[in-house]
């Protein structure tokens, strides 16, 4: 399954997912030297114009798309693939204000949410050594969002 | 979910596409793990249930070191060549061999299964199950086909 066959030529041209998702430049990873393309790094850098963190709107449109991506891609063992997804694709657009929602679904039930955060962020927190944990994964992403006020377990439905 | 309420077979319409799995029927898979995000049918081919392996993007999935991260037949033959693996012709049970095969469509890996002792094949769909089946149970929809055969001895 590809969901690049509604723009291809219909050509069997093999697709080698080289390009854009694997540029090695699109995310800073923490290790690296400071990156020139701004990160984000806090809730606090939005201030009064920031995501609106309980817009009920952004949360009901966030439901419905994970509930989609879910169902669509329980079956698929490429991660290409699952990030490619429309409703995947549709949650990166949400920007910041889909941080948050993705932190707590994340701490409910662990997913493939690892490439959104870092799509809208531009950074990620994951040792090389743990790629492809995904509780290792999940507990990085989780510390990112608590120190940098986009998760509060507290607060979160069962989360932890 | 406990294994005690694991349902026996997929349904097929239900739990998993019809288009995506035409030839998955009751008679030809058992459903044999509980449903499992942690790894993928490309880890579980390869013996390991606690990562997932896809060769990107970026860090998102486990990639043996010094195999190019693509999503080429080529690469995930390297892949699992690292773990003993050669290419075969010969996908029939061998006594003393593992065997396993990858499945492609359109060109690109999609899916990998592994033979089981009695000559059945053992496949984790995605994030789902893991079942045994008949070897072309999962062909012909999301996976496409089996390109290559790979054995190793044990």
């Amino acid at each position: 399954m590809t969901y690049l066959s509604a723009v291809d030529t219909g050509t069997a041209i093999p697709i080698r997912f080289v390009s854009p998702l694997d540029a090695p430049s699109n995310i800073y990873y923490g290790s690296q030297a400071a990156p020139s393309i701004p990160v984000v790094k806090a809730a606090s850098q939005f201030g009064s114009f920031g995501p609106k963190l309980r817009n009920i709107e952004i949360e009901n449109t966030f439901d419905l798309l994970e509930k989609r991506w879910k169902r669509e891609t329980m079956n698929v063992s490429s991660l290409h693939d699952m990030f490619l997804h429309p409703a995947y694709a549709r949650i990166i657009g949400l920007g910041t204000a889909a941080i948050p929602l993705i932190l707590r679904t994340l701490a409910i039930e662990p997913n493939y949410w690892f490439f959104a955060l870092e799509s809208i962020t531009g950074y990620s927190p994951v040792r090389k050594k743990d790629a492809g944990n995904l509780r290792a994964m999940t507990d990085a992403w989780l510390r990112w969002g608590k120190k940098n006020g986009f998760y509060d377990a507290a607060k979160a439905p069962q989360g932890r | 979910m406990a294994s005690t309420t694991r349902p026996k077979h997929l349904k097929v319409g239900r739990d998993v596409p019809r288009a995506a799995f035409p030839h998955l029927r009751k008679a030809n898979h058992e459903i044999t793990s509980d449903q499992a995000p942690e790894y993928n049918c490309i880890a579980h081919a390869a013996d390991d249930n606690s990562r997932f392996w896809w060769p990107g993007p970026g860090m998102n999935g486990y990639w043996p070191p010094g195999v190019p991260r693509e999503v080429t037949i080529e690469a995930f033959i390297e892949a699992y060549k690292t773990i003993g693996y050669e290419t075969t012709a010969d996908e029939t049970l061998e006594v003393g061999f593992d065997k396993i095969a990858i499945y492609v469509d359109k060109g690109a890996p999609t899916h990998a299964a592994k033979q089981l002792a009695e000559g059945q094949w053992s496949s984790k769909l995605g994030k789902n199950y893991d079942i045994s089946h008949k070897r072309d149970a999962v062909s012909g929809g999301l996976y496409g086909e089996i390109a290559v055969y790979m054995k190793r001895k044990i």
